[in-house]
């Protein structure tokens, strides 16, 4: 190997080469269009443009009409990976594949889902309001999983093509779906294999200094597993180009712990002196710069740590290798989730919060003893399942190769609120979309209005889980997830596609939205109307019609109400806590139409924001259109009683009850976490929270005056990253109005 | 018994190990030039006002029992501080937080139960509590109850003094604080009196005291350019013979207290120069040669 003496392992025309090999950085980039981009044109002898290959798809898609899905989707696959322009080039050890803007959405999964939808007429309208309306946002989460890396690092692609034809060979008598489901797999793992081939041919036809390891290394991976470091993750990306840009399944964390996965490799290869711990060095910059240069706009995660069952392996070694390529890179994208427990490396944890305190906000930390009672007690899986779960995408936990959980919708606690006032009819569609719960003006006590609260809240999440179920039971019809079958073996066993039905867990959840607004509304009907008596519920009705214009006086005293979330106001807990515990107490355990159950959790994903701009001025003083609050953080500005009474009522939730996911959203103020002290305060908060069955949390460390500035001056700050939810963005990526909310969060900390 | 409060900051890094809550007590013998509480200085209760914030809403004007607050012909709301007899209903009508009043009495136990709230933080991060002012001592047997109670309980107690008190009041808190957070502002009597208004002959007694009596002490030092950093070298000489500092702090001087001052319609004496961090530097260095740990 080549001798670079940077810590990250990797010379600078190299990491150039790789930062424009999916767009150029130096021209206009919209991540939310990143699959319309190139970075390089490769040799058109290699194989097809984008067009080329669209027309190409939709001819092969006229053959297969009337064929099994799964057998026209790998007959698709093939033909892409068959036909894919490709490149390997001296700057890079991972190929570069020309193709990869998803071509079989365009040509097969969209028609199919069409079908689908239009047989449902009704289905489809409720969505359709639904989303109109921001009362939730429902679709049909076709891609979100994570694959059984265990059996993919054991097997390699020959081995899980192998397992498949096995279990082919054995069931004798199969229906036309079953044969179907084998010999799409088998298509598909063999077109891998070829595809592996060919670029090893590219490679021995264009020699350089990384050629002749690369080209060795295909070869290695398409005739067996992987067999060093280097392999295992040439393994990672293949099965990630090929799953993520042509089976169009989201690959949504890269490992079953990436440091996990290649432990054993990468202890392997310096006991043996394959590779020195430099050169891993160098191969996981290679690896982690693929995925920052590809830019998509919600992260590629991979989690690290977490202790196995047994509590015997201890890879931290690998873990702040990983770590310390990360920090040296000084990237955004990959996002990592942290894995911690009470005997987690206490080094890790700390370089972590470091890292998060000079400004790497990419981090969730996601706490053992919380995830392991939340997933034992909410929907029964063993100790064991629940410790070794996968964190996948955001922050969501699910259980390592069994479960496949679709998002069915993120509900909008707020907006059914709003529907008590006006009776159920939504103001931005015009439509009648809540219940008829009476004239709120007509309600006499508060616990009349808390009634049509729950029956309009009750009434929209029935009509999502129906709508779900009508829907969610054709999703191998739309999408069969062929690669990721082959990864599962109770899946093989049975014949099934492993993401529709064939996981042990195939779940499905509802993530709560505007929690904060919600509670601190329903308070301040209490307070403001019912306690302190400075306004009657018809007076408040026309308030928030007029959206708080005109009623300024009454906005300030909602504002100031004292029963607010997150101030450390017990009776503020006390309802917090109860609506939150009912909505998981209705929700989780109910069936869902691929044979498992509902769970619940805290969406990861922008719609605080969305969602705000479509909903109606709400009693705690919001006006129409601004963010509503975002996971179980409270509503800006009223963490009165600062970070440690936040934290409190957090826990007093307790989050155990959100078995999908849970994440506390926490800025500091970077004064209050300078120096030791500071990354000492930072621990124990972190210790607090994992004592308390705290789950997911992330921390930003930025003051407002540091976020003003930014907005200002954005080449100042290009490579500010911050986290939204789940996300981690770039500052510059970010609306005006998303930088302005995440600025009023910055304030209200004193900064 | 009941004390005589402004402020209780939770999530406080910088008073001592760990997570913490600071317990702020009005009222204090010092005036130093760069003070950055102002309204901790008097033990009278005092009502700050920011004019420019005020939306002229008038809730206040309305809850007034002497017509302190008043709209003015334009409709502007003015304070008349010679009128105020600082109840407080108007900052409690106040929903700008324009109006704030600062000092009330509360009873040990009240504060307890406020300090207890955080207590699994204190365990976790081997934090605990800290008074601080003010000078907290001017109210001794306040804090001697509440450190108490405090110490029952196993948690880790600081009090932050500037140390102008007599030996009877230290005497007083000494078995019940872990941690004296003890402030140095000048070597010199003549600068320290420039300084604060004060001689420091009481403050260096003290300090050898405590040493003496082997409590646990942080050194505070604010650095302040053009009043006291030429002090440093005669603090580092005098600190490096006791042996029970644990470390010292400096303190870079900061001016964001304006705001404050003219709130309370207090003369401004905030000086101007903020230290630099070559200064900074250089004042480190300079009490590492005596052999002091600078915590940073």
């Amino acid at each position: 190997m080549e001798s670079i003496h940077n810590r990250a392992g990797i010379s600078s025309i190299d990491r150039d080469y790789i930062e424009n090999k999916y767009h150029r950085q130096d021209q206009p980039f919209n991540p939310y269009d990143r699959l319309n981009y190139h970075g390089y044109e490769y040799d058109p002898s290699t194989g097809l443009n984008d067009q080329q290959m669209q027309e190409g798809l939709e001819a092969l898609y006229n053959q297969t009409i009337g064929m099994d899905h799964a057998l026209a989707k790998a007959k698709g696959f093939a033909y892409v990976l068959d036909h894919a322009r490709i490149d390997i080039s001296p700057h890079d050890y991972f190929f570069g594949f020309y193709n990869w803007a998803r071509p079989l959405g365009k040509t097969f999964i969209n028609k199919w889902n069409r079908e689908v939808f239009d047989t449902m007429p009704e289905v489809t309208r409720v969505m359709q309001e639904y989303n109109a309306s921001g009362t939730a946002e429902l679709w049909l989460d076709t891609e979100h999983v994570v694959p059984y890396w265990v059996d993919i690092m054991q097997l390699g692609f020959p081995g899980l093509l192998e397992r498949t034809r096995r279990y082919h060979a054995e069931n004798t008598s199969l229906t036309e779906t079953q044969e179907a489901f084998y010999s799409s797999i088998e298509i598909e793992y063999e077109a891998i294999l070829r595809l592996l081939e060919r670029l090893a041919e590219f490679a021995d036809a264009h020699p350089g200094e990384k050629s002749e390891l690369i080209a060795d290394s295909l070869r290695n991976i398409k005739n067996g597993p992987p067999q060093n470091t280097y392999e295992a993750l040439l393994v990672m990306y293949t099965y990630h180009v090929c799953a993520e840009y042509v089976d169009q399944f989201q690959v949504r964390s890269l490992g079953n712990g990436l440091d996990r996965s290649l432990y054993q490799f990468y202890k392997n290869d310096l006991a043996s002196g394959r590779f020195t711990q430099e050169d891993i060095r160098s191969f996981l910059s290679y690896f982690m710069l693929q995925y920052s240069s590809v830019g998509n706009y919600w992260g590629q995660p991979f989690y690290l740590c977490g202790t196995d069952f047994d509590e015997t392996t201890d890879i931290s070694e690998l873990t702040l290798l990983i770590l310390d390529v990360y920090d040296s890179l000084d990237l955004y994208n990959p996002k990592i989730q942290v894995k911690i427990d009470y005997n987690t490396n206490r080094a890790i944890t700390r370089r972590v919060l470091d890292m998060i305190r000079r400004g790497h906000s990419s981090f969730v930390f996601c706490c053992i003893p919380g995830i392991t009672k939340s997933l034992m007690s909410c929907y029964g899986v063993t100790e064991e399942e629940a410790r070794n779960c996968d964190i996948s995408g955001c922050n969501e936990m699910h259980i390592r190769g069994k479960e496949a959980c679709m998002i069915s919708a993120l509900p909008n606690a707020a907006k059914a609120l709003t529907y008590v006032f006006t009776n159920g009819i939504d103001t931005v569609t015009g439509k009648q979309i809540g219940l008829q719960t009476g004239d709120v003006a007509e309600f006499h006590t508060f616990d009349e209005f808390y009634e049509a609260f729950l029956t309009q809240f009750r009434y929209i999440l029935d009509t999502i889980m129906d709508t779900a179920r009508a829907y969610e039971k054709y999703v191998s019809v739309i999408n069969p997830s062929i690669m990721l079958s082959a990864t599962v073996e109770r899946s093989l066993q049975q014949a099934v596609d492993a993401y529709g039905f064939g996981l042990k867990y195939p779940t499905s959840s509802l993530l709560l939205c505007s929690f904060a607004t919600t509670v601190d509304s329903i308070l301040a009907v209490k307070e403001l109307v019912f306690e302190k008596k400075l306004t009657t519920l018809s007076q408040l009705q026309i308030a928030l019609q007029h959206n708080w214009e005109g009623y300024e006086d009454l906005r300030a005293a909602a504002l100031n109400a004292e029963q607010k979330y997150g101030s450390g106001n017990s009776t503020a807990d006390l309802y917090a806590a109860a609506f939150y515990r009912w909505f998981s107490t209705y929700v989780t355990g109910q069936k869902n139409s691929r044979g498992s159950v509902y769970k619940v959790g805290v969406p990861s994903t922008r719609h605080f924001i969305t969602q705000g701009m479509q909903t109606e001025a709400t009693p705690d003083g919001r006006k129409m259109g601004e963010e509503c609050s975002k996971n179980v953080a409270p509503v800006i500005g009223m963490e009165r009683g600062g970070v440690t009474a936040m934290m409190r009522s957090a826990l007093n939730l307790q989050p155990w009850l959100f078995s999908e996911a849970y994440v506390l959203d926490m800025m500091l103020h970077p004064s209050a976490v300078s120096g030791e002290e500071g990354l000492d305060a930072m621990m124990g908060l972190m210790d607090m929270y994992m004592k308390n069955d705290g789950i997911s949390i992330q921390f930003n460390v930025f003051s407002a005056d540091m976020l003003r500035d930014a907005q200002l001056h954005p080449d100042k700050y290009k490579n500010l990253q911050v986290r939204v939810s789940g996300w981690s963005v770039l500052w510059n990526s970010m609306s005006h109005e998303e930088q302005d909310a995440y600025i009023k969060r910055a304030e209200s900390i004193g900064g | 018994m009941r004390g005589y409060v402004f402020d209780i900051k939770h999530f406080a890094v910088h008073d001592g190990p760990g997570i913490r809550t600071t317990v702020f007590l009005k009222g204090c013998p010092l005036k130093c030039v760069w003070c950055h509480n102002p309204e901790s200085i008097s033990t009278q209760t005092q009502l700050g006002f920011i004019q420019h914030k005020c939306t002229n809403c008038g809730r206040c004007v309305a809850v007034c029992p002497t017509g302190a607050q008043y709209m003015d012909n334009d409709g502007v709301h003015r304070f008349d501080r010679s009128k105020c007899i600082t109840c407080g209903k108007c900052s409690q009508a106040c929903y700008g937080k324009v109006l704030t009043l600062y000092g009330r009495y509360a009873d040990s136990d009240e504060i307890f139960a406020e300090l207890m709230e955080d207590v699994d933080f204190y365990e976790s991060s081997g934090g605990g509590v800290t008074l601080s002012g003010g000078e907290c001592l001017l109210q001794a047997e306040f804090c001697a109850e509440l450190l108490e109670k405090l110490h029952s309980r196993g948690i880790h107690t600081a009090v932050d003094t500037c140390g102008a008190v007599s030996k009877k009041t230290l005497e007083m808190v000494i078995p019940y604080t872990d941690l004296f957070l003890y402030d140095m502002k000048a070597f010199d009597e003549d600068v320290h009196k420039k300084c604060t208004g004060v001689s420091n002959k009481l403050i260096l007694e003290n300090l050898r005291f405590l040493n003496e009596a082997g409590k646990n002490i942080e050194i505070r030092i604010p650095c302040v350019p053009g009043w006291n950093m030429d002090q440093l070298e005669k603090i580092g000489k005098f600190l490096c013979d006791f042996d029970h500092i644990v470390g010292v702090r400096l303190l870079p001087y900061h001016n964001f207290a304006g705001t404050k001052y003219t709130s309370l319609d207090m003369i401004n004496t905030l000086p101007e120069n903020l230290p630099t961090d070559k200064e900074m530097a250089l004042a480190t260095d300079t009490l590492e040669t005596f052999g002091l740990k600078i915590l940073h």
